[in-house]
């Protein structure tokens, strides 16, 4: 015996089928995710690149520290700019994310010259002009950071940062 | 079906606002850290600078002061202010401020005040250095 066939329901929507519905939840979801995934990754982003700026401060200060204190062994009152460079790396080496450090040593008022591409940073340091002593008695020591460092997030190029940090301290001198 | 659409409207309405307070709120919080440690460092060296500068209380001031806006003029969110008490030698112990400008940034939005930051550093004077 054949049981009989149920007769079929008529679709209420006429026009409209299943497979419309769930693409359109589709559409939907996909613009929440990428919104959403957009809003993670900028606030993850951001908060690496205070992690990077926090350490580049903290370096260029350690940095302006050793240049401005005399070398062991050399003229006291001679600032020893090449010290900057063991600071620095031992303070930003490992808080940067594996960006790369240039050093150039300019003298006052030189120009930092441009920083290399994504990743890299350009430390540059130097005397700095005392305004309020300009026979160069008392000097000052700078020391600037500046490029783009590596971000370990992928964003695609959609944040990429940059930073411009300096500091100056006045050179360690000694009276005879 | 344009019952519907009106729901989803005013529930992106509602959504979107809070989503960008929120983001704005958490970059203004980064943006304070940010500020915090420039202060705290630019304070930092103008003890050194006092503590390095030769045994008189007016060179001690005068290095703290020009470390201290040397360094924070570099940065345009921040309004130095007067930095306190870098006069007394070998201990030193500076007392710098600093006006915190949001409305330079977009977070002024969320946050429409400009804080004041206040930062305390110490240093000390080698005993061994001529004076």
């Amino acid at each position: 015996m054949c049981s009989a066939i149920p007769p079929r329901r008529p679709n209420p929507h006429p026009g409209r089928t299943l497979g419309s519905s769930s693409g359109q939840a589709l559409v939907e979801f996909s613009l929440v995710v990428g919104a959403f995934l957009l809003v993670l990754l900028g606030a993850v982003s951001a908060s690496i690149y205070t992690v990077e700026r926090i350490a580049a401060v903290t370096a260029v200060a350690a940095g302006a520290r050793a240049a401005a204190t005399p070398a062991s062994g050399a003229n006291p009152n001679d600032v020893d700019l090449h010290a900057a460079q063991p600071a620095i790396e031992a303070v930003a080496g490992h808080a940067m994310f594996g960006t790369q450090i240039d050093y150039s040593y300019v003298g006052a008022g030189a120009s930092c010259g441009a920083p290399g591409g994504q990743g890299t940073v350009r430390v540059c340091v130097g005397p700095a002009h005392d305004p309020n002593d300009p026979a160069g008695v008392n000097r000052m020591v700078a020391v600037r950071m500046v490029g783009a460092p590596r971000n370990p997030v992928p964003t695609f190029g959609i944040f990429s940062w940059t930073l411009d940090v300096e500091v100056q301290v006045h050179q360690v001198t000694f009276l005879p | 079906m344009s019952a519907r659409r009106g729901q989803a409207l005013i529930e992106t309405a509602i959504t979107l606002p809070v989503m960008l307070i929120l983001l704005l709120g958490f970059l203004a919080a980064l943006v304070a850290i940010e500020a915090q440690v420039e202060l705290d460092t630019a304070t930092s060296l103008a003890a050194a600078s006092c503590a390095a500068a030769r045994a008189n209380g007016v060179q001690c001031q005068q290095w703290a002061n020009e470390t201290y806006q040397d360094t924070l003029r570099h940065y345009t969110y921040l309004r130095p202010g007067p930095l306190r008490n870098c006069d007394t030698q070998p201990q030193v112990s500076c007392q710098g401020s600093a006006t915190l400008l949001y409305q330079n940034t977009p977070m002024a939005f969320v946050i429409p005040t400009n804080p004041t930051l206040t930062s305390t550093a110490s240093a000390a004077g080698s005993p061994y250095r001529s004076r």
